[in-house]
């Protein structure tokens, strides 16, 4: 019978105290399962930024769930919003040179903002509500602004691409 | 050494060599954060590197601690992690050569090794993360040579796969790591495909030997050996 199990994230080990013994196949499976993903996790910068901004997203819903968050009647934060937004930042890393992070903010329509900043290249911001569309604008250092809407499936939108790299160059 | 046909886009989405270290007394934040005060004309942004421990029992604990920092570079292409353990870098898209990546990871290792002074290396590490994007109908086998086997009962537009295999390597003292996987895809849709082979020992060198180096380029090698046997030639072209 376990009587407590820890599981320490950044190394996926698990150790049972007062575990049935060491020659149990199925818990070999599952800690080759977990080995895996150690594995996967080990070393990688990327991996470990995405991971971060996968907590942030987390820690944002847990915070803004109730209504009237901000004092003036937001809605709480979600999680169709925050879903999306982990998908969109996974494309990401795959799609762009590095892992250029956004700041991260909590909406009052119960969405959520990715921000871009530079003060040399300009701002440009995305919204995500959860209803596969993302909601873009942004402004330039070269005085040029964009604005609009556009569905997102699965697939970073090449406007999207095109204006992340030009804050981000 | 074999010689392999460049990739001009080649798909790399991370290339890493990682070292983990003793160190003769135990290293302090200060410390791990003045090492990034040296680097800190070309990797001047600073992320912590948080480790969790959940304990479930009959109190539910969650401790979290910092354990080292990410370094980055100017937009972001080069990470360099400082921990209590050891010292990782890597270059992210988009990679450029092989010698310029070892180049600068050797020379960040040099610096790591004056500020802190670890005794021995205790596991070395090549390992190379790549990522490349193919399109419905998915036929995993025009690009990969050792991809799942289609069953007859499965539908052809399956959501996932992850495969893992290890083994020792023959010629030089090491294990390999082979992890293929594809992404979670929608039907019709691109799908993504990893294919993330890392080359690795876990011995102990005095930090003065040269051995670990050595073992890095040999890794290397065998990595790239890897590689362009797990691809075909379809996919060659594709990132030619």
């Amino acid at each position: 019978m376990t009587t407590a199990e820890t599981w320490t994230r950044d190394t996926w080990q698990t150790s049972y105290t007062g575990g049935r013994g060491g020659d149990d196949p199925f818990r070999k499976i599952i800690n080759q399962v977990g080995e895996s993903l150690l594995e996967a996790k080990r070393g990688s910068a990327q991996y470990l930024l995405l991971e971060q901004a996968f907590e942030e997203l987390d820690s944002i819903l847990n915070e803004f769930s109730e209504a009237n968050w901000d004092g003036y009647e937001a809605i709480p934060i979600k999680e169709d919003a925050i879903q999306e937004t982990k998908d969109f930042l996974s494309l990401l890393g795959s799609k762009l040179p590095a892992l250029s992070l956004p700041e991260i903010t909590p909406e009052g329509d119960g969405g959520i903002e990715l921000e871009w900043y530079s003060p040399e290249t300009g701002e440009f911001t995305l919204s995500f509500d959860g209803q596969n569309t993302i909601t873009y604008s942004g402004i330039f250092s070269d005085t040029s602004e964009t604005l609009g809407t556009t569905p997102f499936n699965m697939v970073i939108p090449s406007i999207i691409e095109t204006n992340i790299q030009r804050i981000t160059k | 050494m074999a010689k392999y046909p460049h990739l001009s886009k080649a798909p790399i989405r991370e290339a890493i060599i990682d070292i983990k270290v003793k160190f003769p007394k135990k290293v302090t934040l200060r410390q791990l954060e003045e090492f990034g005060e040296i680097i800190s004309a070309e990797y001047p942004d600073r992320s912590e590197r948080r480790f969790a421990a959940v304990t479930f029992g009959k109190k539910t604990e969650v401790q979290q601690d910092v354990t080292g920092y990410l370094f980055r570079s100017k937009g972001n292409q080069q990470i360099v992690q400082a921990r209590f353990d050891g010292f990782t870098f890597s270059r992210l898209r988009p990679y450029e050569t092989w010698d310029k990546f070892r180049d600068e990871g050797s020379r960040l290792w040099k610096i790591f090794t004056k500020h802190f002074r670890p005794s021995t290396t205790e596991r070395v590490a090549t390992r190379f993360i790549n990522e490349f994007s193919i399109q419905a109908p998915l036929n995993l086998s025009d690009y990969l040579t050792a991809s799942p086997v289609n069953l007859k009962t499965m539908p052809p537009n399956f959501e996932s796969f992850f495969t893992r295999i290890v083994f020792p390597n023959p010629d030089i003292p090491s294990i390999t790591i082979i992890t293929q996987a594809i992404n979670k895809i929608k039907p019709d849709g691109p799908a993504s495909i990893l294919l993330d082979i890392d080359v690795f020992y876990v011995k102990s060198y005095s930090v003065r030997s040269p051995k670990p180096w050595e073992f890095i380029d040999k890794f290397r090698e065998q990595k790239n050996s890897i590689f362009f046997e797990s691809i075909t030639q379809n996919a060659v072209e594709l990132f030619s």
